[in-house]
């Protein structure tokens, strides 16, 4: 009993660890020490302007000068590395590619991080990343034993692709959500053969791009879709040594099932443009047009139907959730009918979709910034400040959110009983009508950190069991030469996969000349340095 | 002079009328109706986005508005000009297209008269100097340095400077302004007026149709020009419209290209509308010019400053 | 002061050749100063930043800085790695074969349709398409993309329902390898066209009426007068645009292909945009960079050539040119 008791003070002291950890940073006076000027490069869909609430607040509690640096996301390496050449490194860097981070530390303008002062600063963000997979996400910030990045953490993508079927369809061929592979291929027979739109057109199939990944996965592998630019390299763990997943045997058994399937008719022959023609990238335009029954594209909450879960409304009240955004396209074309998300079919290598890496970004430090420590004790307090999503303690934040928005019940209000989630009302809209397009500037400063926030979405999504069946990317982040040829390895690698599928060309006959195609492209030379990184690191 | 001109050759084209040969006949009739056809089908990606831009997104689906919504609404454009980055970006944008553009033909309609003049001595040389920055430049970095070391940064002549002088265009210039006859030049300077006076009381009254062409090429390529004010301009409130075009309109259709990241897959998306009005509200005021260019490619100047 | 007689270059000049060209240039003082605040100019923004070009030739590292970095040893060593890709000759050929089409489909285009809109008769529908023509210039290739896959699409396309109504079975343009180049070329001149007649129109402007009275009054049909008046006067401008056109050859253009293509036609758009694209040159790495400024300065040096060949070749025929 002692025993347990002990045990549960532990788990207790441990939580309040995790879930105070503001304590500590809050009671200093930033306005006694001195005015630092610190620029900061971060992720914004609007330009901050220079009395924004965001920047004023952080400028005046802090006691600093924010410069943030205007970079558009599209060209942030090129702008960046202008930036670093001429020797004017921003203090605080968002990498947005970790697969570049290498490159960074070797070009010897980024500062080795103290961690001392950034746990003293920010035991929240060391604490969640500590806590977070033993703590091993730090490594990818380490380079010859010194640490230069803190790993930010996308906890939403241990959810994996949605696995999406058109419910009305199926209840009218009387089927249910199928969980093996031969049940898949029946559900795609029929949405393909027995009209299931009932025009009286044979103009429907059962899959396209997208929703072959539900194929692959049942045979252990994620290839990638092919075009191009959804998924890079993944490279997964087969008996135990690390691999590409498109050479490997299992993907190559996957390919003669697809090219059947192509003759039956049940994959759109056009599934080589792709599945979306324009506009949002997770919206499959084949499925909300009725050219296919199912598909694996965007994310959970993109395919929401109205009502999944219930949020509170602005009077204070439970209220049906809004359709997630490619739900609200689908519905809008077809209003009566409905879309369900299912799990991935069980193969003969089990089964799974593709999740995305968890490592989003890593957040990096001039050398001034960190050799510096009044500097850096800054920077520090005001990432952990900023990180507030991730904090469940949401009275630490009231003052926050009013020195934002203004006053809470009019302005703002929580988005559900627990969660730490904002949400400004309609009054706010009337009266600040400039702020729609978010002038109020970056909302996220520091690393995202791996603490899932227990918003009613994503407990739905565990509700359905999203968490589980995801097919990781062993490598988080890409090495120098996985970076250099990945993109050429993977048009090709989409090339011959269309030529397979489509029988231009013979998996048996041909499997070979595609091999040494891409390993000419530089596909050896990923394998070797993946291989390598694996032993060095399992050495560890 | 163009008024007999015109007179005369309705008159012809009116004797003509019952001589006109079939062929001709056709041919009008089929350049009337292809001209037509190519006309609106360049119009509708343009009447695709304002279609867009119009529809209320909560009742109408996206995917399926092709020519006109089915329920409309100004949302979207309130939506945008509400955005204090718009008005700002404006402001910016017009300074730097008609500074721009000014300081673009100034330098450049000069570079190409001396160009032009053959008795120029080393001409050939000069040309050269000009002609080969149109395939080799520094790259992105010294010309950082460069505007940094000039003390240019966050001032819009940065914006403005290092594309003043562009081959291209004054290669064209130079073109144009060689193919006027010399004969016009050599009354004046026998009258005694000097290269200068030349230049502005004939020269540039006969160029106005390549000068409207390169003003309307130049105007353009500011008001579009968003990566040199990426780099140069770092206070938002000196930010041209450019940039925030291009932060509204890219949002949520390159996230797939690399592997999404946190903020993006929570960030709201910005809607295809906001997306489509933002496009208009960035691109009319420019198509405006347009109107004013076309009065300068009517025929006759040449002739009729020659004579008179 | 009269200026012609320098051109003949008067035999009393005498003197060491210095002094007579300063001479000469007194002679044009006007013009010198006319010359000097764009040269100026040019020197400052265009000459001066140039010495960045050297990181082709130089083993790059990012800490040493452009000028401090050793140079590569070979000299030519990061050249020699990218042509050891066939990736990099396999888009080098695209790029060229792209290149060709579109000068030869695509040069004469604007040149047509300037013509023809210099015939139509009514003067506001006249001025109505002018203005509609130059409309795709300013709507970016990802609308236009997703626009034409759709047009094109052998489905739900308008051009599938035309082809099957007329008993044909409808091709996937997009799809294919044969017909994806041309499918690049033709939106390409679909889209530029209009604004790329802007220059022509221009030239017509400067027609000389006096020719047309004259050919009127001689009887002249309306192909004659197009064909011996209209195109013989634009014909400088139709030069000097070939020459400049030329050397773009090797520039294709990225934004188009890159949003059009999808992968069952890769090895034919694969160009040198997609391909430096896709090695990420434009990541921060000492190689990348390196790379990307090696690429560069090979592409530059193919078009100036090819820019001094055509102005040779308009020279020897036509005496139209950029020297």
């Amino acid at each position: 009993m002692r025993k347990i008791l002990a045990l549960a003070l532990a788990i207790a002291l441990l939580l309040t660890a995790l879930v105070i950890p503001m304590a500590s940073a809050e009671e200093t006076d930033w306005s006694t020490k001195n005015k630092l000027k610190i620029t900061w490069t971060t992720y914004f869909t609007s330009l901050p302007t220079e009395d924004s609430h965001f920047i004023k607040f952080v400028e005046d509690k802090f006691n600093v000068d924010i410069d943030m640096l205007p970079i558009d996301d599209s060209t942030f390496n090129e702008v960046l590395n202008t930036y670093i050449m001429a020797g004017e490194t921003p203090d605080v860097i968002r990498l947005k590619d970790p697969g570049q981070f290498l490159s960074y530390v070797d070009s010897g303008e980024l500062g080795v991080i103290d961690m001392d002062v950034l746990r003293a600063q920010a035991p929240s963000i060391v604490n969640a990343i500590d806590a977070f997979k033993d703590g091993s996400f730090w490594d990818y910030g380490v380079v010859d034993g010194e640490p230069y990045g803190i790993p930010a953490v996308a906890p939403g993508n241990i959810y994996h692709l949605p696995v999406v079927y058109n419910q009305t369809w199926l209840d009218k061929l009387g089927l249910k959500v199928p969980t093996t592979l031969d049940e898949f291929h029946d559900v795609l027979v029929a949405f393909t053969k027995q009209d299931p739109d009932g025009n009286g057109v044979n103009d429907t199939y059962g899959l396209s791009s997208d929703g072959l990944r539900a194929l692959w996965g049942a045979y252990g592998v994620n290839p990638g879709a092919c075009d191009g630019r959804t998924d890079h390299s993944y490279f997964q763990l087969i008996d135990g040594k690390p691999a590409y997943a498109a050479t490997t045997e299992q993907y190559k058994e996957a390919l003669k099932v697809a090219h059947q399937w192509y003759e039956e008719g049940i994959i759109d022959p056009e599934f080589i443009t792709g599945e979306n023609t324009g506009g949002y990238w997770a919206i499959s335009h084949s499925i909300v047009n009725h050219r296919i029954g199912m598909t694996v594209r965007g994310n959970y909450y993109h395919w929401v139907m109205p009502g999944a879960y219930q949020l509170i409304d602005e009077q204070g009240n439970l209220a049906d959730c809004d359709a997630g955004a490619v739900a609200k396209e689908f519905l809008a074309v077809n209003p009566d009918e409905a879309v369900v998300l299912g799990q991935p079919p069980v193969g003969p290598y089990g089964s799974g979709v593709k999740s995305w890496n968890l490592l989003a970004q890593i957040y990096c430090f001039s050398k001034d910034a960190t050799e510096n420590p009044e500097k850096w004790e800054r920077i520090c307090a005001i990432m952990e400040y900023m990180d507030h999503q991730y904090v469940t303690d949401r009275d630490l934040y009231v003052d926050y959110y009013e020195s934002l928005y203004g006053e809470y019940g009019k302005y703002w209000m929580w988005e559900d009983e627990e969660a730490c989630v904002a949400r400004t009302t309609t009054k706010f809209d009337e009266d600040y009508p400039q702020a729609s397009t978010d002038v109020w500037g970056p909302t996220q400063w520091g690393p995202t950190l791996p603490i899932l926030l227990p918003t009613k979405g994503n407990q739905w999504a565990t509700s359905i069991g999203y968490e589980e069946g995801g097919i990781v990317n062993l490598m988080q982040f890409s090495l120098p030469a996985v970076a250099e040829n990945q993109n050429n390895v993977t048009h090709l690698k989409d090339t011959w996969m269309i030529d397979f599928i489509t029988g231009a060309k013979d998996v048996d006959a041909d499997w070979d000349a595609y091999v040494n195609e891409l390993n000419a492209a530089g596909l050896n030379k990923m394998v070797k340095e993946v291989e390598e990184w694996y032993t060095s690191t399992q050495a560890k | 002079m163009s008024n007999t001109t015109k007179t005369l050759a309705r008159e012809h084209d009116h004797a003509r009328k019952i001589k006109r040969t079939i062929g001709e006949h056709f041919f009008d009739k089929f350049n009337f109706i292809f001209l037509g056809l190519l006309g609106l089908s360049m119009l509708y990606p343009f009447w695709y986005e304002l279609a867009l831009s119009l529809a209320d997104a909560d009742k109408v689906a996206l995917s399926k508005v092709y020519i006109w919504p089915e329920a409309m609404s100004l949302e979207s454009y309130k939506n945008v000009c509400s955005d204090i980055n718009i008005w700002n970006g404006y402001k910016w944008t017009i300074i730097r297209t008609v500074v721009g553009t000014l300081v673009a033909l100034i330098l450049g309609f000069h570079f190409a008269y001396v160009l032009s003049k053959k008795y120029f001595p080393n001409r050939k040389f000069w040309t050269g100097i000009l002609v080969f920055t149109m395939f080799f430049s520094g790259g992105m970095v010294p010309e950082y340095l460069l505007i940094r070391d000039l003390g240019l940064m966050n001032n819009i002549f940065a914006l403005i400077l290092p594309g003043a002088i562009s081959a291209y265009n004054i290669t064209i210039m130079r073109n144009f302004l060689m193919s006027l006859p010399d004969s016009l030049e050599e009354s004046a300077r026998i009258d005694g007026a000097n290269d200068i006076i030349i230049l502005y009381k004939i020269i540039v009254p006969l160029s106005m149709p390549i000068l409207a062409t390169v003003a309307l090429w130049t105007a353009v390529g500011h008001w579009n020009a968003w990566f040199d004010a990426m780099l140069y301009i770092r206070s938002s409130d000196k930010q041209v419209l450019a940039i925030t075009l291009r932060r509204i309109v890219l949002v949520g259709t390159n996230a797939s290209t690399t592997s999404l990241s946190g903020e993006q897959m929570t960030t709201n998306m910005t809607s295809e509308t906001v997306k489509a009005a933002t496009i208009m509200v960035a691109t009319i005021p420019i198509l405006c010019v347009y109107p004013f260019v076309q009065k300068y490619f009517v025929k006759g100047v040449l002739v009729g400053s020659v004579k008179g | 002061m009269n200026a012609t007689k320098v051109n003949s270059s008067t035999p009393h000049l005498k003197g060491n050749r210095f002094t007579r060209l300063m001479q000469q240039y007194w002679r044009c003082r006007y013009l010198v100063m006319l010359l000097i605040p764009s040269l100026v100019v040019l020197i400052i923004f265009k000459y001066i930043p140039m010495y960045g070009v050297q990181i082709a030739f130089k083993n790059f590292k990012l800490k040493d800085g452009i000028v401090g970095s050793a140079w590569a040893n070979p000299l030519f060593s990061v050249f020699q790695d990218v042509f050891a890709q066939p990736v990099f000759w396999n888009a080098f050929w695209n790029t060229l074969i792209l290149g060709v089409m579109n000068l030869l489909v695509g040069f004469p285009m604007p040149i047509i349709l300037a013509l023809l809109l210099n015939e139509l008769r009514h003067e506001k529908y006249k001025k109505v398409i002018q203005t509609l023509s130059y409309l795709p210039h300013f709507i970016s290739w990802v609308t236009l993309s997703g626009l034409f896959i759709q047009l094109l699409s052998p489905s739900t396309g308008p051009i599938a329902a035309i082809t099957r109504a007329m008993g044909g079975t409808p091709y996937f343009f997009m799809g294919n390898v044969s017909t994806f180049r041309w499918v690049l070329v033709v939106t390409n001149i679909w889209k530029s066209v209009g604004w790329g007649s802007i220059i022509y129109l221009a030239a017509l402007a400067g027609v000389d009426q006096e020719m047309y009275e004259a050919a009127l009054i001689d009887g002249a049909t309306r192909f004659q007068r197009v064909w011996y008046i209209t195109l013989p006067s634009i014909f400088p401008t139709i030069t000097i645009m070939l020459i400049l056109q030329s050397g773009s050859i090797l520039n294709d253009n990225f934004d188009q292909v890159y949003n059009m293509m999808n992968d069952a036609v890769y090895r034919v758009a694969n160009v040198l945009g997609v391909y430096t694209y896709d090695l990420g040159l434009k990541n921060l790495s000492n190689a990348g960079l390196a790379k990307s400024t090696a690429v560069g300065l090979f592409k530059n040096v193919i078009a100036l050539i090819l820019v001094l060949t055509t102005n040779a070749v308009s020279k020897k025929i036509s005496d139209n040119g950029i020297w």
